[in-house]
C-alpha cells in the first residue's frame, strides 16, 4: 500500500515535469526557427501616431508602398506614445527590441546610456548611410538625432511651438504679427485671450530662449538661472496668475478645447493640431512668436526632431535602415508636410515649390528656424529638474530667482551623479570598406554601384572613419577613405571620377558581418526554472514521502502541486533574480555586465535622506488604506446582508463601481476632479489646488485609495456574510441578544476565517500600490529633488529604477520592502492562526 | 409587580430610541462635514455651532420623567434648524445645501417626533401598564421599517459618493470636446462613443480581453481550489511554508522584476499569446483565491464530510457535492476577483505583447488616447465601455452570492 502511494505520487511528479518543461522547448525550438530563415525578411516597427489619424494613415500606405517595392514584409505596432521609452527598454533588455521605433530627438538622453549585454540600444547609423545620403536632411536635423557622435536615428520632421490665432476673433483689432512685442500679445490677450500651460517647461523654453537664456554655458555648468531665465518665468508665470490672462489651471487639453470652442483668441501650440483646429475655425492664423522687447531678441521655441531609429540587436540591419531612409525619403516627407503640417528635414523639401506655396507649412518652418534644437544630452534632467520647481514658483512657494537656483544645483547634482556609460566600439569593417587612389584633377566625385556615394571637396580636413569619405587631403598624392553603405558579402563597383573621367576602378566586398550583442541568453533562465522545477519536485516528495504514514493527508501534496509550480515556474526566478541585483551595482548602463559589490546598496538604502520619511508615510498610507477598508466595507456588507432592505442588488452593483472601473482610469478620473478647473472646486465654489500642497494631496490619494479598495472588502465580506447559517441569528434573537452583541459574539467571530487573509492580502497590496500614486501625483508634490510628499516606497523604487536606471539600488530598496513585509505577514499569521487546518 | 416597574423604567416611544441614535450618526457627520467648511474657508461658525447644538440634543432628549427635557429638546431642534437655514442663505450653492441638510432635516425630525402626541403622553403623564404594553408593541412594529429608512440614508450616500464621478464621466464622454467639465445641459453628442467604437480594433481588444480574462479565471479557479482545500482539509509537511510562499511573490515589487518576468515569459515561448497572459494573471490571483478559499472551506463543518464518506462518497465526490455548493459564495468572490484582475491589468499587457492584434482592451485604450495631452472625452466614453461587461457580467454572479446559500440550511 505504503509503495503503491509512492509510486503514484513518483509518477505524477513525472508527468508535472513533462507538463511543465515541454512548452519552454517548444518555445526555444519556435524561436530558433525563426532567425535560421532568411529567404523573406519581416521587419517589425513601433510607431507613435494616434490611431485613425492622417498621421497613420500615411504612415501606413507608406509601409505599404515599401513592401510593393521591396518585398519585405513590415509588422507596423501602434506604441502608446508616452510609454516607447520604457518599453522599448524592457524589449531590449529582452532581447526582442523592434527592428525599427519611431523616436523624439528629445528622448535619446533616456537610451544614451542604456547599455544592454554591452551594447547601446540603438545601431549607430553612420556607415550604413552615404554621404550623399546623409546630405539629404538638414545637418541640425542630423546632429539632433545624434547622441554624442553616434547617429541614432534617421531624421523624419521635427516641429516647435509658434503662435496659432483665430482671425475671425480679432474683429477691428490688430491681428498678431511678426513685428509684434511680448507686450503686445499681453495687451491683445486680455482682449481676445491667450492660452497655453505656463506650468509646462516645454512652453518656458521658449521665454527662456527669447530672454537670451541658455540651457549650459561654455563649461558645461547649468544655468537655467542666468541670463533671464528668473525673469522670463516670472514674466510667463504671471500671465496667470498676475494678470489672470490665462485662465487659472490652464492645461495642453484646456488650452486646445477652448481654442477649439473660440473662448480664446491666441494660443502658443505646434504644427500637429493643426488639421484638428481648422475643422471648426475657418480663419486659422499662424504667426511667428513675439520678440521679447522693439529691438530685442524673438521667443525662440524649442526644436524637437523626430525620426526612425533601428535596433542594435535587429538581425536585419541593412533593411531596417532601408526603411527608416524610405520613410523619411522626400516622397513621404512631402506627404507629410503637406496634409499634416509636420515640418520636413529634407534640404530638397526646402525649395519645394508646394511646399514654399503652402503658407501654413512654410510659416511654422519660418519659426522653426529661429527656434533652439533640443539638447539630446541631460534635456529629461532638465525637465526632471525643472518640474518640482516650477511648482514651487505657481503656488508661490519661492520666487522665480531661489527656484532656478535650485532647479541648477538640482541638474548639477543629476548631471554629476549620472551614469556614464562605456563608449561603444563600433564593429570596424561593418558596411564600410578601404579603398586608395591617386590624387586627380579637381573635385573628385565616389560612385558606388553607378549611385553617387560622396563629392571630395579640395581643402577640407575633417575626416571620419564610420561616415565615409567626407573630404580630402589636400597635399598628399595619394589619397586612402573608407566607403560606407556597403550591402556586406555582395560585390559593388566603385569608381571615382575626377574633372578629366574616371581615375579608379575596383570591384569591393565588405565581408565583415554585422555581430549581434551576445545575450546572456535564455539558456540561464531555463536552466534556473528547470532547477526550481526539480527542487519543487524534490521538496513535494520529499513532504509526500514523510507523509506516507498519515493517511489523513494523502495526496495532499498533489493538490497544491499545480498551483505550487504555477506560481514557482513564473514568479520564482524574477524574485530571486531581484535579490541577486540588489547584491550587484546592476544599473541601466550596465545591464548584463553587472559585478557584485555585496551589501553596499543596503547601505545606501538605509543611510538615504529620503528613507525615514518615505517609510513613515508607507506606513500611514497602508495603516489608514487598510483600516478604512474593512471597517467600511464590512458596514456596508452588514447593512446590504439585511434582505429586508430593497434595491439590493442595485446598491450592490451601485457599490461595485470603484472595483469595476479599471483603477488607472478612475485614478486620472479623481485627479481631474481635484485639480483647480475640476469638479471639486465646482462644487465647493473654491479655488483649490489641492494636490499642489503635500498635506493636500497626502490626504487625496488616501481617500482616492480608499474609494478604489472598499468594494473589494465589501464584496468579499458580503461573502463571507453569506455563509454564516441564519439559523444562528434566529437563535440569538430569541435569547433576546442585541444587535451589537450579536455582532461582536457572533458575526465577527465567524468573519475571522475570511477577515484574517482580507486583511493580511490588503495590508501588502496596499504596502506595494503601485498606480494609485503614480498616476495621481507621480510622488508628488516635489518641492525638491528626491522623494516627494507622496511618496510610498515602492513609488521611489519606481523612480530609483527607471528615472536614475539604478537597478541595482532599486532592487536593495525592494529587498528591503520584501523584508518588512515578510516580517509582518509572518508575525500576523502566527498572531491570529491562519494556516491553521480545520482539525 | 417589579416587572411593571421596570417596563415603566424603561419603556421610551420608539422615537426617542431612533432619535438617539440618529443624531449622534448625525453628529459624527457634521465633525466630518467640518473639512468642507476648512476647505471652503467659510461658514465654520454655523457647522461648530450646528454640531454644539446637536450634541446638547443628544443628551437632553425627553426621559418620560422630567417635562422640561422636552421644552430644551425642542428648543434646541428649532436652533439647529435655524443655523442650517441661516447658513445655506449666507451661500446658497447646492454643495452647501446638502452639506446644513444634514443639520435642517435631524433639527426638523426631532421637532416633530418630540412634539408629536406620542412623545408628548409619554412625557407628560404617568403612563398606565396597558398603554405601556401598546407603547411597546408599536415600537416593535415599526422599528423594522425606522431602521430600514437609517439604512437606506446610509446606502445613498455611499451610492452618491461612488456615483459622483462615474456621473462626471458619464457626463464628459457626452459632452463635445474633450475638456475635463461636462456640458450635458447645453449639449449631447456620441462622438466619443463612435469614435472608441468605430475602429474594428476595439472589437479584436475586447475579445482579446475577454479570452484572456475568463481564461483567467478559469485557470485561476483551478489552480486554487484544489490548493485551498488541501491547506484546510489537511495537516501535511511543509503546510505553512507553502502557504507563505503564495504570499512571500506578491511582497517582492512588481515593477522592478519587470524584465526578468518577461526573460521567463520569453523562455518558455509565451510572450505575445493568450495564455501567457493568462498565466501570469492567474498566479497574480492566486494567493488571494487560495487564501479566500481556505477561510471558506474551514467554515464548512467537516462532520458533514465524514458522513458523506461513511456513506460511501470518495473525496472527489465530497467535494463536488458538498463543499464546491456549500462554498458557492466564496467561488463566485474569487472568481469575480480574478476576472477583473486580468480585464483591468495594464502593466504586464503591455510589455509581454507587442502587437496590436494581442493588446487587451487597457493597453488597446491607453494607445489610442495618450498620444498627444489627454482627450478626456474619449477617455471617459473609452472607461465607460471597458467598464460595461463588468457590470452585466457582476449582476450575474449576484445570483449566486445570493442564492448559493440556498444551501446554508445544512450547515451548523
Amino acid at each position: 500500500m505504503v509503495m503503491r502511494v509512492h509510486l503514484i505520487v513518483r509518477l505524477r511528479s513525472f508527468v508535472l515535469v513533462l507538463l511543465l518543461i515541454l512548452p519552454g522547448c517548444l518555445g526555444e525550438s519556435e524561436e530558433e526557427s525563426g532567425s535560421s530563415d532568411d529567404s523573406d525578411i519581416t521587419l517589425e516597427v513601433w510607431y507613435t501616431f494616434a490611431p485613425e489619424t492622417l498621421e497613420e494613415e500615411i504612415f501606413l500606405e507608406s509601409v505599404d508602398s515599401f513592401t510593393d517595392k521591396t518585398g519585405i514584409e513590415v509588422k507596423a505596432t501602434r506604441m502608446p506614445y508616452d510609454d516607447t521609452v520604457q518599453q522599448f527598454i524592457i524589449a531590449a533588455q529582452g532581447g526582442v527590441a523592434p527592428d525599427l521605433v519611431r523616436i523624439s530627438s528629445d528622448w535619446l538622453d533616456k537610451f544614451g546610456e542604456v547599455r544592454v549585454d554591452g551594447a547601446p540600444v540603438f545601431e549607430d547609423l553612420r556607415p550604413h548611410l552615404t554621404p550623399e545620403q546623409r546630405s539629404n536632411y538638414d545637418p541640425i536635423s542630423l546632429q539632433s538625432m545624434q547622441y554624442e557622435e553616434s547617429l541614432n536615428a534617421i531624421p523624419a520632421s521635427y516641429d516647435c511651438l509658434s503662435l496659432i490665432y483665430n482671425k475671425d476673433l480679432f474683429d477691428g483689432l490688430e491681428e498678431p504679427n511678426e513685428n509684434w512685442t511680448i507686450e503686445d500679445l499681453k495687451n491683445a490677450g486680455q482682449q481676445v485671450g491667450l492660452d497655453f500651460p505656463v506650468k509646462n517647461a516645454y512652453w518656458w523654453f521658449s521665454f527662456f530662449g527669447g530672454f537670451g537664456g541658455e540651457f549650459f554655458d561654455a563649461n558645461g555648468t547649468p544655468t537655467l538661472n542666468e541670463n533671464g531665465g528668473a525673469e522670463s518665468l516670472q514674466w510667463m508665470m504671471d500671465l496667470e496668475l498676475e494678470h489672470e490672462i490665462i485662465p487659472t489651471g490652464t492645461q495642453i487639453t484646456t488650452m486646445e478645447d477652448s481654442f477649439e470652442a473660440w473662448d480664446t483668441g491666441m494660443i502658443i501650440d505646434g504644427p500637429w493640431n493643426w488639421v484638428r483646429y481648422g475643422k471648426g475655425i475657418e480663419n486659422l492664423g499662424q504667426t511667428l512668436l513675439p520678440k521679447v522687447s522693439e529691438d530685442g531678441e524673438r521667443l525662440s521655441p524649442l526644436v524637437t526632431y523626430k525620426g526612425w531609429a533601428v535596433s542594435k540587436q535587429s538581425p536585419q540591419k541593412v533593411a531596417a535602415t532601408d526603411l527608416a531612409l524610405f520613410l523619411s525619403s522626400d516622397e513621404v516627407q512631402k506627404e507629410f508636410a503637406l496634409e499634416t503640417y509636420t515640418i520636413p528635414s529634407s534640404m530638397n523639401l526646402k525649395n519645394d515649390p508646394d511646399i514654399l506655396a503652402d503658407p501654413v507649412i512654410s510659416g511654422f518652418i519660418a519659426q522653426a528656424d529661429i527656434g533652439t534644437p533640443a539638447p539630446t544630452s541631460f534635456m529629461s534632467m532638465i525637465y526632471i529638474a525643472l518640474a518640482p520647481q516650477f511648482e514651487n514658483v505657481y503656488t508661490g512657494t519661492l520666487n522665480a530667482e531661489d527656484a532656478l537656483e535650485l532647479a541648477d544645483e538640482q541638474l548639477e547634482l543629476l548631471i554629476l551623479n549620472a551614469d556614464r556609460a562605456e563608449k561603444y566600439q563600433l564593429i570596424r569593417g561593418y558596411r564600410t570598406a578601404k579603398i586608395e587612389f591617386e590624387i586627380g584633377q579637381g573635385n573628385h566625385s565616389i560612385y558606388i554601384d553607378g549611385q553617387l556615394h560622396s563629392n571630395l571637396i579640395k581643402g577640407t580636413t575633417s575626416f571620419d572613419e564610420y561616415s565615409g569619405c567626407l573630404s580630402s587631403y589636400s597635399n598628399e598624392s595619394t589619397f586612402s577613405c573608407s566607403i560606407t553603405g556597403l550591402i556586406p558579402n555582395q560585390e559593388h563597383d566603385i569608381t571615382v571620377n575626377d574633372s578629366t573621367g574616371i581615375i579608379y576602378q575596383e570591384t569591393v566586398i565588405s565581408s565583415v558581418e554585422d555581430i549581434l550583442p551576445e545575450p546572456k541568453g535564455t539558456s540561464g533562465v531555463l536552466f534556473a526554472i528547470g532547477s526550481i522545477i526539480l527542487s519543487l519536485i524534490a521538496l513535494l516528495s520529499y513532504g509526500a514521502w514523510k507523509d506516507k504514514k498519515k493517511t489523513s493527508s494523502r495526496g495532499a501534496h498533489f493538490y497544491i502541486a499545480p498551483a505550487l509550480a504555477a506560481l514557482a515556474v513564473l514568479t520564482f526566478y524574477p524574485v530571486f533574480y531581484g535579490f541577486y541585483l540588489s547584491l550587484t551595482d546592476a544599473s541601466q548602463t550596465k545591464l548584463g555586465d553587472e559585478s557584485l559589490i555585496g551589501l553596499a546598496n543596503f547601505i545606501e538604502v538605509f543611510t538615504a535622506e529620503g528613507f525615514l520619511q518615505v517609510t513613515v508615510f508607507t506606513l500611514v498610507w497602508t495603516l489608514t488604506n487598510v483600516i478604512a477598508h474593512i471597517v467600511i466595507g464590512l458596514f456596508l456588507a452588514l447593512i446590504l446582508n439585511d434582505n429586508r432592505i430593497r434595491g439590493r442588488v442595485a446598491y450592490r452593483t451601485i457599490m461595485l463601481l470603484p472595483w469595476a472601473i479599471p483603477s488607472y482610469i478612475s485614478v486620472l478620473i479623481w485627479r481631474g476632479v481635484f485639480e483647480p478647473g475640476g469638479l471639486l472646486n465646482d462644487l465647493l465654489g473654491t479655488d483649490l489646488n489641492l494636490l499642489a500642497d503635500p498635506t493636500g494631496a497626502q490626504i487625496v490619494v488616501i481617500l482616492v485609495n480608499i474609494w478604489l479598495g472598499v468594494p473589494f472588502m465589501m464584496m468579499s465580506l458580503s461573502g463571507a456574510l453569506q455563509s454564516i447559517p441564519r439559523e444562528m441569528y434566529e437563535a440569538a434573537e430569541v435569547d433576546g441578544v442585541s444587535d451589537w452583541d450579536q455582532f461582536r459574539y457572533l458575526t465577527l467571530p465567524n468573519l475571522k476565517s475570511a477577515l484574517v487573509p482580507l486583511s493580511l492580502l490588503g495590508f501588502i497590496w496596499t504596502f506595494n500600490m503601485f498606480n494609485v500614486i503614480y498616476l495621481m501625483t507621480a510622488g508628488g508634490p516635489n518641492l525638491t529633488y528626491g522623494p516627494g510628499s507622496t511618496d510610498i516606497l515602492i513609488t521611489y523604487v519606481y523612480d530609483v529604477a527607471f528615472i536614475n536606471g539604478q537597478y541595482g539600488l532599486a532592487a536593495a530598496w525592494s529587498v528591503v520592502i520584501f523584508a518588512m513585509l515578510v516580517v509582518f505577514s509572518w508575525r500576523y499569521m502566527k498572531q491570529t492562526n491562519a494556516t491553521e487546518a480545520v482539525s | 409587580m417589579s416587572g411593571e416597574r421596570t417596563m415603566r423604567d424603561w419603556y421610551a416611544p420608539l422615537e426617542i430610541y431612533t432619535l438617539a441614535s440618529w443624531l449622534r450618526v448625525a453628529v459624527v457627520v457634521n465633525i466630518f462635514l467640518l473639512l468642507f467648511d476648512y476647505l471652503r474657508d467659510d461658514g465654520m461658525v454655523y457647522s461648530l455651532g450646528g454640531i454644539a447644538l446637536m450634541a446638547m440634543l443628544v443628551y437632553s432628549l425627553p426621559d418620560g420623567s422630567k417635562s422640561w427635557r422636552r421644552d430644551v429638546s425642542l428648543a434646541l431642534s428649532g436652533g439647529i434648524v435655524l443655523i442650517g437655514v441661516l447658513s445655506i442663505l449666507s451661500a446658497p450653492i447646492g454643495f452647501v445645501i446638502w452639506m446644513e441638510s444634514w443639520l435642517v432635516i435631524p433639527g426638523f425630525i426631532s421637532l416633530y417626533w418630540i412634539s408629536s402626541p406620542h412623545v408628548s403622553r409619554w412625557n407628560k403623564e404617568r403612563m398606565e401598564i396597558g398603554r405601556i404594553e401598546k407603547g411597546l408593541a408599536r415600537n416593535k412594529e415599526h422599528a423594522a421599517a425606522y431602521q430600514r429608512i437609517g439604512k437606506h440614508v446610509i446606502l445613498a450616500h455611499f451610492a452618491f459618493i461612488v456615483l459622483l464621478p462615474v456621473i462626471w464621466i458619464i457626463d464628459i464622454s457626452l459632452s463635445p470636446g474633450n475638456a475635463l467639465g461636462g456640458s450635458l445641459g447645453d449639449s449631447f453628442t456620441t462622438e466619443h462613443y463612435s469614435k472608441v467604437l468605430g475602429g474594428d480594433q476595439f472589437r479584436i481588444w475586447m475579445t482579446n480581453s475577454l479570452i484572456v480574462s475568463i481564461g483567467t479565471t478559469i485557470a485561476g479557479l483551478a489552480l486554487a481550489v484544489p490548493a485551498a482545500y488541501a491547506f484546510s482539509r489537511f495537516k501535511f509537511s511543509g503546510r505553512d511554508p507553502a502557504m507563505f510562499s503564495f504570499l512571500l511573490v506578491q511582497m517582492f515589487p512588481g515593477i522592478i522584476i519587470l524584465v526578468p518576468y518577461f526573460m521567463v515569459m520569453k523562455t518558455l515561448g509565451l510572450l505575445n499569446s493568450h495564455l501567457g497572459l493568462i498565466l501570469a494573471y492567474s498566479v497574480t490571483a492566486l494567493p488571494l483565491c487560495v487564501w479566500m478559499l481556505k477561510g471558506f472551506f474551514d467554515t464548512v463543518p467537516r462532520e458533514l464530510e465524514e458522513a458523506a464518506m461513511l456513506d460511501g462518497c470518495n473525496r472527489f465526490e465530497i467535494f463536488a457535492k458538498i463543499i464546491l455548493p456549500l462554498s458557492l459564495p466564496a467561488i463566485a468572490v474569487t472568481a469575480l476577483f480574478s476576472f477583473l484582475a486580468a480585464w483591468n491589468e495594464f502593466l504586464l499587457a503591455l510589455t509581454f505583447n507587442t502587437s496590436n492584434d494581442m493588446y487587451t482592451l487597457p493597453v488597446g485604450l491607453a494607445s489610442m488616447i495618450s498620444s498627444s495631452g489627454q482627450s478626456w472625452g474619449d477617455f471617459a466614453a473609452a472607461s465607460l465601455l471597458v467598464s460595461l461587461p463588468v457590470v452585466i457580467l457582476f449582476i450575474v454572479f449576484q445570483k449566486f452570492l445570493i442564492e448559493g446559500l440556498s444551501a446554508g440550511g445544512v450547515k451548523g
